[in-house]
């Protein structure tokens, strides 16, 4: 069985393109190889897409999942191809459901463009930046093992460079626009180059982007704290710059109303559903935003209407616990 | 000091029970993650109680609190968790939204300390508190924004 391989097989997103054949697919990935062989190929197509009854009826913008030999992959990317996050099966399959979910081909248009987006922010993305990351390193990893093995002599020089290719080829797919976060606008090639500088370690480079996806992970997990705590600390500083007693009030009312209000939302969508995909996660991540900023906005006008009289602020002790 | 009248006073109750009620939930959640995570994660965090990308979303901060969130709703009451997991996830409108212990049966959820059950049960009600009080502050926000200003 193909997918029992797992270790050797990258899993692939392929969009169809207008006159692509299952046949066309294979020979894309595959080049020549026996008739015997591509009917088994093509039986593991059908089964990981349960969606095609005959094998000779595909159409233009469906999302075929592939799992294609990592010897297969070759560097440069075949033309259907989308990126795929080291998510392996689970991100496959859960992009694969929201394509099918999408009616028409502008929907789709905008699903692909958007998803990379959406994945880039919010909560929940905080979440996917840390696993994609964490995923990744050993990508590098390898990267710096292949090197070594060359300069020991146990790899030939054709079979290093195609072996790096493949893997900055890996990296810049799975990463996709979080690539942007390691080299800011150098390309990955670039940035993984071998140092030829004298006194210098070879693989310094490539090491230093191990510590920095390291790294990335490490604040992204701390990035969704560190968010949560934003808005109190912002809060609490326009109060220490404000000298306004009534404005200080309607700072720390409007925090905490957006706080509750979020919080509350939030629960409340919890209790009634559970997201299902990273899209879900975004929708209820979205929601308890936006809650936030109308309970926040709604409490401020409510005390300044009824309430302007009582200075919260001074009671609480907020104005001397927020101070420069 | 200047007469409140009812409105107001209807305002302020609602206001300072949601956010006293967020700032209890947020730091019991805080604690019964730590602890039920540790219990739980290896008995129930797997398939098919969880699909396949709930199990990569809920892995870290800060969607894992969500799985905990349901832990505690399965061990402080399983019967109507079970109950109402089953009609979401069947339910033609909910399904594509919902996904929760898919298959569970009384049977199959854990048995744990009961000071941890009596702290999931305290925890849900708290829960469902928040949430009926937050709806009641939203509506609160919208009839005062159209009424009263």
């Amino acid at each position: 069985m193909l997918t029992q391989q797992t270790t050797d097989y990258d899993t692939v997103l392929y969009r169809v393109r207008p006159g692509d054949t299952l046949s066309k697919i294979i020979h894309g990935y595959y080049g020549r190889i026996p008739v015997q062989q591509r009917n088994t190929i093509i039986d593991q197509i059908q089964t990981d897409n349960p969606e095609i009854k005959n094998p000779h009826r595909i159409f233009p913008d469906q999302v075929l999942k592939m799992a294609i030999p990592q010897r297969y992959c070759t560097a440069e990317s075949h033309p259907g191809e989308m990126p795929v996050f080291d998510m392996g099966e689970q991100y496959a399959k859960a992009v694969q459901q929201q394509w099918q979910h999408a009616a028409t081909s502008q929907e789709k248009d905008m699903l692909s463009t958007l998803t990379p987006i959406m994945l880039g922010t919010g909560a929940a993305s905080m979440t996917m930046v840390e696993r994609t990351f964490k995923a990744n390193t050993p990508l590098l990893t390898e990267m710096v093992q292949n090197y070594e093995a060359y300069k020991a002599g146990d790899l030939r020089k054709g079979q290093y460079d195609y072996r790096r290719r493949r893997i900055v080829t890996q990296l810049k797919s799975r990463l996709g626009p979080l690539t942007r976060i390691l080299d800011g606008t150098r390309r990955q090639s670039e940035v993984l180059r071998i140092s030829r500088a004298k006194g210098r370690k070879p693989t310094r480079n490539i090491r230093r982007q191990i510590g920095r996806m390291g790294r990335v992970a490490k604040y992204a997990k701390a990035g969704g704290v560190v968010l949560a705590g934003v808005g109190l600390g912002l809060a609490c500083n326009e109060i220490a710059n404000t000298d306004d007693r009534q404005k200080k009030n309607e700072i720390l009312v409007e925090a905490m109303g957006g706080l509750a209000g979020g919080l509350a939302v939030g629960t409340a969508i919890v209790l009634m559903f559970t997201p299902v995909g990273w899209i879900g996660a975004l929708i209820v991540g979205a929601s308890t935003a936006i809650a936030s900023i109308a309970s926040g906005a709604g409490t401020r006008v409510v005390y300044t209407a009824k309430f302007s009289k009582f200075d919260i602020a001074s009671v609480t002790k907020v104005s001397q616990l927020c101070r420069n | 000091m200047e007469e409140l009248d009812n409105i107001a006073i209807l305002g302020a109750v609602l206001f300072v029970s949601t956010f006293v009620l967020a700032i209890v939930i947020l730091i019991y959640l805080l604690v019964m993650h730590k602890i039920l995570c540790r219990l739980l994660d290896p008995i129930l965090f797997r398939e098919p109680w969880f699909n396949a990308t709930q199990l990569a979303m809920f892995d870290s901060w800060p969607l894992s609190f969500i799985k905990s969130m349901q832990y505690m709703f399965l061990i402080g009451f399983p019967a109507l968790t079970l109950k109402f997991s089953s009609f979401t996830n069947k339910n033609r409108f909910t399904k594509r939204l919902s996904y929760r212990f898919k298959g569970m049966r009384l049977t199959d959820v854990p048995d744990v300390q009961p000071a941890i059950k009596v702290a999931c049960k305290v925890y849900t009600i708290l829960h469902l508190l928040l949430s009926i009080v937050g709806v009641l502050f939203f509506l609160y926000l919208g009839w005062f924004g159209l009424f009263e200003l």
